[in-house]
């Protein structure tokens, strides 16, 4: 039995330079939270669709208030304060409910996951859609205003991408050299350990 | 006669007045008797320092002699240094060949030097007098260097089953200015501070934040003539993290919705080693690792 194999508490958190996904793997009972300073702006969009979500009340959260909402793949949420508009990716279907507190300002969507993966690894990932989604932001984060076709795409390539993550990368540097007639050159590869969330296999080269 | 035989003497050698004096010291300690010897010895004494005078001159009569001798000696010389080096040199240069002839194989050439599997130096830096300090000193988190440190060990030793204790001997220099310092300093006891954040583009990366989790902060700048500036409004940032945590310690509340809070009841530790790319890092609840060691204890 190895460390991993244990039934253990757990989230890990794949830090990536450059990545424009946040990945969250959860195991073992860990609830998966979106947490954020500002309530939402407009309703979830849920596997493409709008969904009418109430919110329970963060500060005294009631089982009777708590919504459970089925979520296939997606979620994409639209804040207050900030005018980002984030996408939240699972790796498979999971129940989702919101907790609301208007007095401090705080919005979570925490997903609830089937029993029978209890054992299984759920992985979570999160992308920043739009810094100016309705124009009515922040200045300094409008500056670059995307059109409608522009964000459509972006959305576009994060759905295609969201399934592929890196988990621990490692740099090998490779230096060979044929004869002593030519110039020795070196070779530089990034392995980047991409997992497919989907089905928590490695991707190979 | 005294006076009148050293006035010649004066004359004689008038431009050699260390020969004067001596002469005049030796006349003065004798008597009649030796002066003809005295005389002769002064004579020969003058001889003497004037040919050691003309040998320290510029062009001595005899130096083309001698120097044709001693440029001789010295080509020669010269001659047989150079060919023992230009021998060396070629030894070596053959020697080495040889040996990157033997690294290589060049009808199926392969990679020779793999840095991966070659860290440049495997040596403790103790073992080099460098002090290694102890890890209760740092303070902040002393968990997550700990296991830093073994899991960059395990890889400069190539062996994962080595024993920690083992691993620590070994020791592991710590990621001073790394790119990822700031995540391995970061004290979940110690509640959400913004001294555990890392630029990694696009965002700003917080590991902590209003619950336990990953934080990200998109930056903007803020320029003007002289600075330019990058800056994030911390409560723009989106927090992917988890909750569930209160229920590993019996009696925690059910508010436990703080970061110090959570701390209390799980700790945070590296899973994966770090690269110049990433690393993973982990938030466990401790009563897994609490069940984990009683597991592995049972059995002893």
């Amino acid at each position: 039995m190895k460390q991993g194999d244990h039934d253990e508490k757990s989230m890990r958190m794949p830090i990536i330079r450059g990545m424009p996904y946040g990945t969250m793997i959860y195991k073992s009972g860990i609830k998966p939270s979106i947490f954020s300073k500002s309530v939402l702006k407009s309703n979830p969009i849920i596997d493409g669709k709008e969904v009418n979500m109430k919110c329970a009340d963060a500060s005294l959260p009631k089982e009777e208030d708590i919504t459970l909402i089925p979520v296939e793949k997606e979620v994409q949420l639209h804040f207050a304060n900030s005018d980002f508009t984030w996408m939240v990716f699972y790796s498979r279907p999971v129940n989702v409910y919101c907790l609301q507190n208007s007095e401090t300002n705080e919005f979570q969507l925490i997903a609830e996951d089937s029993p029978s993966h209890a054992k299984n690894e759920l992985v979570v990932r999160v992308a920043l859609l739009d810094s100016c989604s309705s124009g009515e932001g922040y200045p300094y984060f409008c500056e670059n205003l995307h059109k409608s076709e522009v964000t459509d795409k972006k959305r576009e390539l994060y759905r295609q991408h969201a399934d592929v993550y890196p988990y621990s990368p490692t740099v090998h540097f490779l230096v060979e050299r044929s004869d002593l007639q030519t110039e020795p050159f070196a070779l530089i590869q990034f392995n980047w350990d991409a997992t497919r969330m989907s089905t928590m296999e490695k991707v190979s080269g | 006669m005294v006076f009148d035989w050293a006035k010649e003497i004066l004359a004689m050698k008038r431009d050699m007045e260390l020969v004067q004096s001596t002469s005049l010291s030796v006349v003065s300690n004798s008597n009649y008797d030796s002066v003809s010897k005295e005389q002769e010895f002064g004579s020969q004494l003058s001889l003497l320092l004037q040919e050691s005078i003309h040998s320290h001159s510029a062009y001595p009569a005899t130096k083309p002699k001698k120097m044709a001798a001693l440029r001789k000696d010295m080509i020669r010389t010269c001659s047989i240094v150079v060919g023992v080096l230009v021998v060396l040199g070629l030894g070596t240069m053959y020697s080495t060949t040889n040996q990157f002839h033997k690294m290589i194989d060049f009808n199926n050439p392969k990679i020779v030097i793999d840095l991966s599997k070659h860290p440049m130096s495997t040596t403790s830096p103790m073992d080099i007098t460098f002090p290694l300090y102890p890890e209760r000193s740092l303070g902040s988190s002393p968990h997550v260097l700990s296991s830093y440190e073994s899991t960059v060990s395990s890889v400069q030793s190539g062996d994962s089953d080595v024993a920690r204790e083992d691993l620590q001997k070994v020791g592991a220099t710590y990621p001073t200015n790394a790119w990822y310092e700031n995540l391995l300093l970061f004290d979940p006891n110690q509640g959400y501070t913004n001294n555990n954040q890392v630029y990694s583009m696009p965002f700003i990366l917080d590991v902590a934040g209003p619950i336990p989790g990953l934080t990200m902060n998109l930056p903007t700048k803020l320029a003007n003539n002289q600075v330019v500036q990058m800056y994030n409004i911390p409560d723009f940032g989106l927090t992917i993290g988890g909750i569930g945590w209160q229920e590993a310690v019996e009696g925690a509340s059910d508010k436990a919705n703080l970061h110090a809070i959570y701390g209390n009841s799980m700790t945070y530790d590296l899973s994966e080693p770090p690269s110049e790319l990433g690393l993973v890092l982990r938030y466990v609840s401790i009563k897994s690792l609490l069940e984990l060691y009683l597991y592995f204890t049972r059995f002893f």
